[in-house]
């Protein structure tokens, strides 16, 4: 595509994260937790810890595998996920033995989206901190790659999704037998390169929410998931920036223009 | 066999999220731990004690050094079979390799199909069909479409007997 990349002045962008999948780490045990965080603590000074995520691939090709089929073998507890949060609660590093994140979220509304640019270098430069820890002790093998965009959207009734998502219409009409609530909607795009080749996949998750005062909201959610488009960071930075551009385009595209007025676009 | 499975419809995990935001709730069945209890194929059964035997093997099982199997490749054998068999797809053999991997294999109804697991996103492939004459040598990863179409053909023929 040679157009240039929409932009907004004022997107209702409220989160952002990168993340980047390997394979596990075998010598990451406990203790490389505080070690790790040693190298982050000026900055990220605030710790937590959560249950880990679960790994994820893409593929293509094979049957959906019914849940009821999947399982795991464990014989000890699993290893956490660790949050290293900066002062203000903006910034956050995850770190698991076999992911990585690195989110960006809006804490109060007067807060400028910093740009993709910005999170993307502090996506490279954090990472990089944490693979030179690793690599101290074993080779960091990148397996897949994630970039998410979080977007809250106000809207003054649930019902009236079609001001916001093109793909919903105000002919869905029923009221004459029972008023519509909210409306939910997940859709999922395969993405391939130009030769037909598989890269991953754009999820689009549309959700009703309601802020403090019970203001509602539609959160809408964007997230590319793939492996990476060439060894190593470098192949790990090619696939966030195509995410990044798909992610970027479709909004522009599944949304009102009306709302792009609100939201101020550039380009 | 009886599976637990615990269904979250909120945003994808890897979020920092908002202590502010509620989501609406949906109705109970969809967003709690859902307890299963179908039939499960054949070859589903017999392939996870394969697994759990191969997983019980202690180092040097083969008298030649072979260390133990890692169970996330077992994991990795399961999650590949799921997704390309059929409910009546023949039971493979499994067996463990001497690096460390595991082979899911057929020898049956003029087919040779070995699958040598590595990890979730790689495995090496061999298949013969000595009717056809088709011969595929490779390795899969993202794209499983050759792996289901071998099952397809191999299920078609072991239903027809």
């Amino acid at each position: 595509m040679t157009d240039p990349i929409p932009s907004f002045q004022k997107p209702p962008l409220n989160e952002v994260f990168l993340s980047v999948q390997f394979e596990e780490l075998k010598k990451f045990d406990i203790t490389s937790y505080g070690k790790v965080w040693q190298r982050y603590k000026d900055r990220f000074p605030v710790v937590e810890q959560y249950m880990p995520v679960m790994e994820q691939f893409e593929k293509i090709g094979g049957r959906r595998s019914p849940p009821e089929l999947s399982f795991s073998m464990e014989n000890t507890a699993p290893m956490p996920r660790a949050w290293f949060i900066t002062e203000d609660s903006c910034e956050l590093i995850q770190i698991q033995p076999n992911r990585f994140f690195r989110n960006w979220r809006r804490n109060n509304p007067e807060e400028t989206y910093p740009r993709y640019d910005h999170i993307r270098e502090a996506f490279v430069s954090d990472f990089k901190v944490f693979e030179s820890f690793v690599t101290e002790m074993e080779t960091l093998k990148p397996n897949q790659c994630e970039i998410s965009y979080i977007n809250h959207i106000e809207i003054g009734n649930h019902k009236d999704l079609e001001d916001i998502f093109i793909g919903w219409s105000e002919g869905y009409d029923v009221k004459d037998l029972a008023d519509v609530e909210d409306i939910r909607c997940s859709v999922r795009h395969i993405i391939k390169d130009n030769n037909g080749k598989f890269l991953g996949r754009l999820y689009i998750s549309i959700q009703p929410a309601f802020r403090q005062e019970n203001k509602p909201i539609y959160v809408v959610e964007l997230t590319v998931r793939g492996m990476p488009l060439g060894e190593g960071a470098k192949g790990v930075m090619e696939f966030m920036d195509m995410g990044r551009e798909k992610i970027v385009r479709t909004f522009a595209k599944i949304t009102k223009t009306e709302m792009h007025l609100e939201w101020a676009r550039e380009i | 066999m009886t599976v637990a499975l615990a269904v979250d419809n909120t945003l994808s995990p890897g979020h920092f999220g908002q202590d502010d935001i509620d989501f609406t709730k949906l109705p109970k069945s969809r967003n709690t731990v859902v307890s299963l209890s179908k039939r499960v194929p054949a070859w589903h059964k017999a392939s996870v004690t394969a697994l759990y035997n191969i997983l019980s093997l202690e180092s040097n099982w083969d008298t030649y050094g072979a260390a133990r199997i890692n169970p996330k490749v077992a994991e990795a054998v399961t999650d590949l079979l799921t997704s390309i068999m059929q409910a009546d797809s023949p039971t493979p053999q499994i067996v463990p390799s001497s690096n460390g991997n595991i082979q899911a294999e057929w020898h049956c109804h003029n087919i040779d199909l070995e699958i040598e697991v590595e990890s979730k996103i790689s495995s090496h492939v061999y298949y013969y069909d000595h009717l056809s004459k088709e011969e595929w040598d490779g390795v899969i990863s993202q794209d499983l479409a050759p792996l289901v179409e071998f099952i397809n053909i191999l299920t078609r023929r072991y239903k027809q007997v």
